[in-house]
């Protein structure tokens, strides 16, 4: 019970980040490419690499982590982005697939690597 | 716009709880079946409910936000996805990433799609 309050109160953190980037991101950004789910993802990926190898309290990784961004990258919304880009911009929908994916784990890597050189310095 | 914020808050609590819950319930050692089960139900519930709230169901649009972009925003990760699917090439289950990564994603396109079809829209 502990470990849902701790990771459901990051989560409630975390979306609420998610929801003001994307509001914010409505406003400014201009081309059909969903730019803005991208960057969320792909920095939620960075940031969870760099946390994973980190030798800290399994409480506050689970807060941080599963919870705050957990909560702020999203798998759902992408889905829903990418079947609706198909309908017109079939070109772009793939761009949109191959970048969140390649780059995601690409991502992922470069953060558990720096995330094992910062977990060796402590 | 602050009561979207607040409905997202309470959203996003109940959503990632259920994930936590659902991580905690199914864990096994190798394959990460907690999430893909989380993500595939979560991107059926996304679109379900985003052809509801569009087509029949009228709600506060606080309350839709806190639905859609709070509970189901929340429950559904892709990091854990992403993180989980390289930590089985780094163990060298190369083969389990790859199904991984396509049971997700193709998975979850189908899961999008299934959940408009249940929701009323003829595709």
């Amino acid at each position: 019970m502990f470990n849902i309050l701790v990771a459901g109160c990051g989560a409630a953190l975390g979306s609420v980040i998610r929801f003001l980037v994307m509001d914010y991101g409505k406003r400014v950004t201009k081309q059909p490419l969903p730019i803005t789910t991208l960057l969320i993802n792909l920095s939620g990926a960075f940031l969870l690499g760099i946390l994973a190898p980190l030798p800290w309290h399994p409480a506050l990784k689970l807060f941080l982590g599963t919870g705050i961004i957990g909560g702020f990258t999203t798998f759902s919304t992408f889905m829903g982005e990418l079947l609706s880009l198909n309908e017109n911009h079939q070109t772009i929908a793939w761009r949109y697939a191959s970048l969140t994916i390649l780059i995601g784990i690409g991502m992922s890597f470069i953060g558990l690597d720096l995330g094992k050189i910062l977990a060796m310095q402590m | 716009m602050k009561k979207k914020i607040l409905a997202v808050l309470i959203g996003g609590f109940i959503g990632g709880g259920l994930r936590e819950a659902i991580e905690m319930a199914l864990a096994t050692p190798t394959f990460p079946w907690a999430t893909l089960v989380i993500n595939l139900t979560g991107a059926f519930m996304l679109s379900f409910l985003n052809y509801k709230i569009n087509t029949r169901w009228a709600m506060p649009p606080a309350v839709a936000t806190g639905l859609t972009t709070g509970i189901v925003g929340s429950y559904t990760t892709y990091s854990t996805l992403i993180l989980e699917n390289n930590q089985l090439i780094i163990n060298h289950h190369i083969g389990l990433a790859l199904l991984y990564l396509v049971v997700s994603f193709g998975g979850g396109l189908l899961a999008t799609i299934l959940g408009m079809r249940v929701g009323g829209k003829h595709v």
